[in-house]
């Protein structure tokens, strides 16, 4: 455990705190959000309900893992049970959150019922963050829901908590490194890359023309390079260095805000729709019981991944003083 | 004490398994579900090389020259999907792969439940090179096309039942 907490130590920034230290308002603010993590998986199993039809119909498809068993049982009877679970457990989950084995059925439900919809020759993305979170969640230790807690379990809830938030941000920077990895290695094969003005243009032009849709703004942004040029440097700089924002809670509404503003880019410029990771930032970050309740933009701007190596080798630099402490451990008394 | 250890160490190493995971997803370029690969648009497009279904006929009607299966009023349900997109990539590859007979007949199932298919019909799977920003600008003239596969369905017209 010591090479963790050294590695947390090292992404803890400035004036963030090492770990949570469960003050009551941040205990009270969890517990509300986990049971708005369960509700909102509620509504998402309430929004598939028209398609349970055509879901549950038998035809072909290429089952993905967790559903291979539907072969066994025959079609008939495991998409239908597939459908079942998942919503009985949602209700279950948005009731009874408390109860592990309810959480665990829920993550399993949910499993189960995304990897029915990308069992039909695609996998698509868009609810692999909320499967994650699930799973994350199933490990809160048992009376996190009590107001009477003990300080151990209040500390377990809140680290589960985090880890959750930090598993979120996790999947945004290791598609960050492979497009940092991947831009670096076209730039020294003298391939186009994203750090040229066309870069982002490319990458915009291909996906239209892949799926033949047409974008609100995808066709102006080819047009006007300049523009959408810096757009992915930025891009890959906000996803790579995601998991250590996960580590400074100044920087959480910030980082949960611009990820949710590159979803909804993406919706408008390249036609990939992500609703349901825009909804889980906003509870997991924009509402971050971590987060300081005043927004303070110095110290966001030191906490800023590499803003703190620039300090250390700009000697104008170094003399910034840090950010208090204690204007960073976060809202509410202390328990 | 002990317990919380235990869960600092569970937590740990579901992230590391996370982390893990969507390398070998996107080493094997086959995503090991629900461990997103790393590589989702992880490359500018340079010279693409994709694949496309032409049709020359769909029932009565009859394209000159050939139309993207798409680009059809009703061949297709969701014809901007990705998976659809996707399906027709896998057919084009899987032809051309010595060893891909298998996936090509997987993807075509997959993809023909999606198709509204009429009683005869002709399409070919083509390969198409390209410049994204090139063809955005000039469109199909900026398109190497060369034809991989052909398809063709004809069923006879049935004869007028007796009587009628």
């Amino acid at each position: 455990m010591t090479i963790l907490r050294r590695l947390r130590r090292m992404l803890a920034g400035t004036g963030s705190p090492g770990s949570p230290k469960g003050s009551t308002a941040q205990f009270i603010r969890t517990q509300t959000l986990i049971r708005g993590f369960y509700a909102f998986l509620l509504y998402l199993a309430a929004l598939n309900v028209p398609d349970f039809a055509g879901l549950s119909r038998s035809r072909e498809l290429e089952l993905l893992w967790p559903v291979a068993w539907v072969d066994g049982v025959g079609q008939e009877v495991g998409l239908k049970l597939i459908l079942a679970w998942f919503l009985a457990s949602a209700v279950a989950g948005a009731f009874a959150p408390a109860s592990r084995a309810v959480r665990l059925a829920v993550f399993l439900g949910l499993l189960e019922f995304v990897a029915l919809r990308n069992s039909e020759g695609k996998i698509g993305h868009s609810l692999h963050l909320a499967v994650l979170a699930a799973l994350a969640l199933v490990f809160l230790p048992a009376g996190w829901l009590r107001p009477e807690a003990s300080r151990v379990t209040r500390t377990s809830t809140l680290v589960v908590f985090s880890a959750t938030q930090a598993l979120l941000l996790l999947t945004y920077t290791m598609s960050g490194l492979a497009k940092l990895g991947g831009g670096m290695y076209e730039l020294f094969s003298g391939q186009a890359n994203p750090w040229q003005p066309d870069g982002f243009a490319r990458v915009i032009a291909e996906r239209l023309l892949e799926t033949g849709s047409t974008s609100l703004v995808g066709g102006w942004m080819i047009d006007h390079p300049w523009l959408s040029g810096p757009l992915l440097p930025a891009v890959i700089y906000l996803q790579t260095m995601a998991f250590v924002a996960a580590f400074r809670p100044a920087l959480h509404r910030g980082w949960g805000l611009s990820l949710i503003l590159f979803h909804l880019g993406n919706s408008f410029i390249l036609t990939i729709h992500f609703p349901q990771s825009m909804a889980l930032l906003a509870l997991f970050f924009l509402a971050s019981p971590f987060a300081p309740d005043r927004l303070d933009g110095r110290a966001i701007l030191l906490d800023l991944p590499l803003v703190g190596l620039l300090r250390r080798i700009i000697p104008g630099l170094r003399n910034v003083p840090p950010v208090p402490q204690n204007f960073v451990r976060g809202s509410g008394s202390a328990s | 004490m002990k317990k919380f250890r235990q869960l600092q160490t569970r937590l740990a190493v579901l992230l590391g398994a996370v982390f893990a995971l969507g390398l070998v997803s996107g080493a094997q370029r086959a995503e090991i579900f629900p461990f997103a690969s790393w590589f989702l648009f992880s490359l500018v497009p340079q010279d693409v090389t994709a694949y496309e279904l032409r049709v020359s006929a769909w029932g009565d009607r009859k394209f000159d020259p050939p139309r993207s299966i798409i680009d059809i009023d009703g061949a297709v349900q969701s014809p901007r999907s990705t998976t659809v997109r996707d399906l027709i990539q896998r057919i084009g590859r899987a032809h051309e792969s010595p060893t891909g007979f298998a996936d090509r007949e997987t993807a075509w199932k997959l993809l023909e439940q999606r198709l509204t298919l009429p009683p005869s019909f002709a399409l070919e799977c083509v390969r198409l090179r390209y410049d994204p920003l090139e063809r955005w600008k000039r469109g199909d003239a900026a398109l190497e096309r060369e034809v991989v596969m052909s398809i063709r369905q004809e069923i006879a017209t049935p004869p007028p039942a007796p009587g009628r």
